[in-house]
């Protein structure tokens, strides 16, 4: 920790230390790299940071039609409203359980299935599979829950139908809290894994084969390629994509539960999402989504910028 | 060397040139929008008609497509409505997936229309609240003789807030949607009546689920089928006098019917059926797809149908099982004689005209003409064109009718109540289904709400929250993973977490509305 | 190459797995496709499982009897290519620099880039700044608004930044300007990750609807998301079950979950046709050697 602090003086103190014009003499030198960024950053304050005055109606109860200027303000109301409601505790709970199930399990999920792809020699197995596993992402999760419901019914689904023949009793999965989470992890692990694969495929057709080849040459087995080629080269991008996945802790995917839960399972099943949309169902509750989403975004911040920090301390790039 | 220079010159330039392009569309494109409305509005036609109003209306366009050439603003029957009213209307069809929040932008937008159709009851009170609607009772009694004519008065009870109209409220044309259908064969296999009371309805559900109605000798039938979130329950409520949620009068004073020992009863005689394993087991999770795919399958053969079901699963399973015969029932009779189903309330749609009009009169005139002297022609089609009289009975060229089926999107805009003409239509869809006696059977017996004003603030607050305990408990209870006294606590939640100010807005819109 | 024992047995064991999965991911799809050439009566009474049950056109020939079918795809296709392109341009000028420790400020602009990630003004605010910059009811509302994604600038940064150094000093050592490395040696070596995002874009661009119905009422800049939405929503309204009406009912009993199915098939095969084209900077590892040689 230290020692990094040290450097990071250090930077700082050259920074200082060089002389303005030097400084002025690279932006001068780049100036076309400063240029083309223009659009970019134009694009991000005009779209993105100009509309940001509107979370203030978070503290609002905002009238469409009076708009920001016309409506009363409630200061932290809503925030109130969301914390002392009774169930909050227990719906914050689940949605932090689904979504930390979803990273442990789902997380490695296409990185394993990119390495798996890459050590698949034949071309056209290869690019047949490729292309299949990343179907089901074009499916939507109304689709895909009435095909759940069918395939894992106790009376007449095939899972079902399965275990019985092996000797167990059939399990009505969607309807037993125990199960619930499990269906819901497993089915979004099966329906994206094939989509985030395609990053780190990317990532892994960037590495030179003449590494591999070195490699072989020292008499490396597979398994240690993938060690230390592969997975090393994957790092930077798995890096990244865990930490923005940090940012959306509190996401767990509002369509894949609304669609598959049911009263018997509202006790582990009912998330933030479905809370807002419970609240808001009511009338466009906008300052009360609001609300949600600016507490959202704050833990999400908190843990994003926490976890960039500590990825830099253990000398990878990180986001910013 | 120097051709690097010049090709990044080139690339360069060519990025120049697609921002440019993109910034410079930019404001090209800024006086396009304030341009439009004026364009389609019209600016030809103007000049020329002087004392013509012009307006400019947002509909609900249910996804329906126009014939090749045509549009909404652009077909025979809009032009029909302009030429009758002398009114120039300008129709704007948000896309009907999202049209809610299409109609949240275009309030915030500051360039309102003239009327807009809602189809959310919470929209129109929150803008109402918001003063962003005008209050159209003098314009009613002005110019909208076949709108006082044709809406009953608890449906302006409805749209009134504070003795305001706010609303010209479109009616619903169906008194409810759920009718008992069973089948016959099954029954006569077994040898059963058809069952009346709630008593011979057990019988008949524990037969069909145990004594093997279509004859297969398996033990693959279910006596009753329920959907996920209590859907279909509302004969077996009704045959206690009440409806989940509904507000009834008991000793002067509206009480919630969720609440009430009869629906205990209710959950109790449910319970009792899931617990004799006479009930499709998955019925918690039962989406209508997954029901309708049992019925048609002959999994199960006696459920609240809805009215329409004749042309749905029931006709399905006719086709799967030449033997399947289905008939409607009486509703079953409870312990103490009641009888009935949920019953839908009278208004569907909120024609709201902003404040911002100032053409309002236009507005009532549009409104007073399409339900009154051109309601039949935007329902049915122009005679002798896509329908004509025969016998005394309308005859339908069912081509013209599918390709003039735009016109409802206007038809649909104000409905008045009970209409002949509706009638008329469902008939020539074909007596075989009886969609007419289905819907007679339910308007005899059919439960309404006896609270119909717009939702209360404590509604807006409490509802979503209330019925979500109310489902999750009563689920649970039927499915015996909650004793049936479960009740008795839910109820004191209920009353504690919103339930008790609901009941007390309510009463007090009772005392100055009865 | 030899491989060992263990080596290949693991290597079976990985195309077993793989094999195995792509079925499971394949068979829901061919479940839809099956469902979308049965008919009503089979649908409904569940006897559709990977082939189809009484074979009917029926729901493709609603789809595409339309003309204003072919005006949904071809908004479609223009706003997924045009759309695509200005992402990718945009992404790679905003990244590339992004990517340099020479220029100043990157660390705070990254910085403000994900911040907005998490926060957002929300649907009404950002609809005002559409409305105010004039793209209401134009095609460049479907482009404009959602120009630039965050997560892609992310990526395509992180991208960047994995190029070797070296390669760029030498080429500036030749007199490539900046601009010149960047599309001479940087972009082609970075193939694999604007394969990538283009893939990214191009997908959400072709699954997008809510901008339209925020931005846009005239119906003929409609996509064909919208098209096919409306398409269901008709013909799944109670109102028109029972209203929409023919002598021969099987075909007004059009299954709507054939329809569905049948709507799914016709939006997804288009744009499932972009992977394999890009599918090739994925295969095989980009020859640094090459580009250098």
């Amino acid at each position: 920790m230290a020692t990094v602090d040290a450097a990071e003086l250090q930077r700082e103190a050259g920074l200082i230390a060089k002389p303005k014009a030097r400084r002025f003499r690279t932006i001068r030198s780049y100036w076309d790299l400063y240029l083309i960024m223009l659009p970019g950053i134009l694009f991000f304050a005009v779209y993105k940071y100009l509309p940001m005055w509107g979370v203030v109606i978070a503290f609002q109860d905002f009238s469409v039609f009076a708009g920001i200027r016309g409506s009363e303000w409630v200061g932290l109301a809503h925030f109130k409203e969301m914390f002392t409601d009774d169930d909050f505790y227990n719906i914050f709970l689940n949605t932090l359980l689904i979504s930390i199930y979803k990273l442990v399990w789902g997380f490695p999920g296409p990185i394993i299935l990119a390495i798996m792809l890459n050590e698949v020699r034949h071309m056209m197995y290869k690019r047949s599979i490729q292309t299949l596993v990343y179907l089901p992402h074009f499916l939507s999760w109304i689709i895909i829950g009435g095909i759940l419901i069918n395939v894992l019914s106790p009376s007449s689904g095939i899972v079902n139908a399965i275990l019985t023949s092996l000797g167990f009793e059939p399990i009505f999965f969607l309807a037993s809290p125990e199960w619930f989470r499990t269906v819901i992890v497993a089915s979004d692990i099966w329906k994206e894994v094939g989509w985030g694969a395609i990053i780190y495929l990317a990532a892994i057709a960037g590495i030179d084969p003449q590494i591999y080849e070195a490699a072989i040459v020292d008499g490396a087995n597979k398994w240690k390629q993938i060690l230390h080629i592969t997975l090393p080269s994957m790092m930077g991008v798995i890096v990244i994509l865990l930490l923005l996945r940090l940012g959306h802790v509190l996401d767990v995917g509002f369509e894949q539960i609304f669609v598959l839960y049911n009263p018997l399972v509202y006790d582990v099943a009912d998330v933030i999402e479905t809370y807002v949309y419970r609240v808001g169902i009511q009338q466009a509750q906008f300052s009360f989504t609001t609300a949600v989403g600016l507490f959202k975004a704050v833990i999400g911040l908190m843990l994003v910028t926490l976890a960039n920090h500590g990825a830099k301390k253990l000398g990878q790039e990180g986001i910013w | 060397m120097k051709i690097w220079k010049t090709s990044t010159s080139i690339l360069l330039v060519a990025a120049m040139l697609v921002i440019a392009a993109c910034s410079s569309n930019t404001p090209s494109g800024t006086p396009a929008p304030s341009d439009k409305p004026k364009e389609s509005g019209g600016p030809a036609a103007k000049p020329e008609t002087e004392e013509k109003a012009s307006i400019e209306v947002v509909l609900f366009n249910g996804g329906r497509k126009y014939p090749d050439g045509a549009d909404e603003n652009n077909n025979p029957y809009i032009q029909y409505i302009r030429e009758n009213t002398n009114l120039d209307i300008t129709v704007k069809l948000p896309p009907a997936d999202g049209y809610q929040d299409a109609l949240n932008v275009i309030m915030a937008s500051g360039n309102l229309p003239d009327m807009i159709q809602s189809l959310d009851a919470s929209w129109f009170e929150s803008y109402v609240k918001q003063k962003a609607l005008l209050p159209l009772n003098d314009l009613i009694d002005q110019y909208g003789p076949e709108l006082k004519k044709n809406i009953p008065e608890d449906a302006w009870k409805s749209v009134t807030i504070d003795g305001n109209i706010y609303a010209i409220p479109s009616m619903n044309v169906v008194p409810g949607n759920e009718v008992m259908y069973a089948r016959k064969d099954w029954l006569d296999r077994l040898g059963l009546k058809p069952p009346k009371t709630l008593e011979e309805y057990r019988e008949v559900m524990r037969a069909f689920a145990f004594d093997d109605p279509d004859g297969n000798g398996q033990d693959d039938t279910s006596g009753f089928i329920l959907a996920e979130n209590l859907a279909r329950i509302a004969p077996i409520a009704g045959a206690f006098g009440i409806q989940r949620q509904m507000w009834t009068e008991r000793d002067g004073q509206l009480v919630n019917a969720s609440i009430l020992p009869e629906m205990k009863e209710t959950l109790a005689f449910l319970a009792g059926l899931q617990k004799d394993n006479i009930l499709d087991p998955e019925w918690p999770l039962n989406k209508a797809a997954n029901l309708d795919e049992k019925i048609a399958s002959g999994k199960v053969g006696l459920y609240s149908a809805m009215w329409y079901d004749t042309r749905g699963p029931i006709l399905t399973s006719q086709n799967n099982d030449p033997n399947a015969e289905w008939i409607a029932l009486d509703y079953p009779t409870g312990p103490e004689g009641k009888q009935g189903t949920h019953g839908h309330g009278y208004t569907a749609g909120f024609n709201v005209v902003p404040v911002t009009s100032e053409q309002p009169e236009a507005v009532i005139r549009m409104l007073n003409f399409m339900i009154g002297d051109g309601y039949r022609t935007l329902l049915l089609g122009f005679e002798n064109e896509v329908w004509k009289m025969a016998d005394g009975k309308v005859v339908t060229d069912f081509d013209k009718h599918n390709e003039h089926i735009y016109r409802q999107t206007l038809g649909e805009v104000i409905k008045p109540h009970a209409s002949e003409d509706e009638r008329d239509r469902l008939d020539s869809l074909g007596t075989q289904f009886n969609l007419n006696a289905n819907l007679d059977k339910i308007a005899e017996v059919a439960i309404r709400d006896a609270y119909y004003g717009v939702p209360t603030p404590g509604m807006g607050k409490h509802k979503a929250d209330l019925v979500k305990r109310e489902i999750e408990t009563f689920t649970k209870i039927i499915v015996g993973q909650l004793p049936i006294d479960a009740f008795d606590s839910f109820v004191e939640e209920w009353k504690a977490k919103g339930g008790d100010e609901i009941t007390k807005e309510v009463n007090e819109w009772y005392a100055a509305n009865r | 190459m030899r491989l060992s024992k263990g080596e290949r047995a693991a290597s079976a064991f990985n195309y077993t797995l793989l094999g195995l999965f792509a079925l499971l991911a394949l068979a829901p799809f061919v479940h839809v496709l099956a469902q979308s050439f049965s008919s009503h009566h089979a649908i409904t009474s569940g006897k559709v499982g990977l082939w189809p049950v009484e074979f009917t056109v029926e729901a493709y020939a609603r789809i595409f009897r339309e003309q204003a079918f072919l005006n949904a795809f071809s908004v479609s296709v223009l706003r997924t290519s045009v759309g695509t392109f200005v992402n990718v341009l945009l992404t790679c000028l905003l990244a590339y620099p992004l990517s340099k420790v020479y220029i100043k400020g990157r660390s705070a602009i990254m910085f403000l880039i994900v911040f907005t990630m998490m926060f957002g003004g929300g649907m009404i605010p950002t609809f005002l700044i559409v409305k105010e910059t004039g793209l209401l009811d134009t095609f460049w509302a479907y482009i404009i608004p959602g120009a630039v994604s965050a997560f892609n600038v992310i990526i395509m940064k992180n991208f960047f930044q994995s190029v070797p150094a070296e390669l760029e000093e030498s080429a500036k050592m030749d007199g490539g300007s900046n601009l010149g490395i960047l599309f001479r040696i940087v972009v082609p070596l970075s193939m694999p990750a604007i394969a990538t995002i283009t893939l990214f874009h191009a997908v959400s661009h072709w699954n997008a609807f809510f901008d339209t119905v925020l931005y846009v009422t005239d119906r003929k800049l409609f996509p064909l998301q919208v098209y096919l939405r409306e398409l269901i929503m008709f013909n799944n309204s109670d109102i028109n079950r029972n209203a929409s009406n023919s002598v021969n009912m099987d075909s007004t009993l059009l299954a709507l979950e054939s329809l569905k199915a049948a709507a799914l098939i016709a939006s997804t095969v288009p744009i499932l046709i972009v992977y394999p084209f890009l599918q090739k900077y994925f295969v095989k590892g980009i020859m640094l050697g090459s580009v250098k040689g």
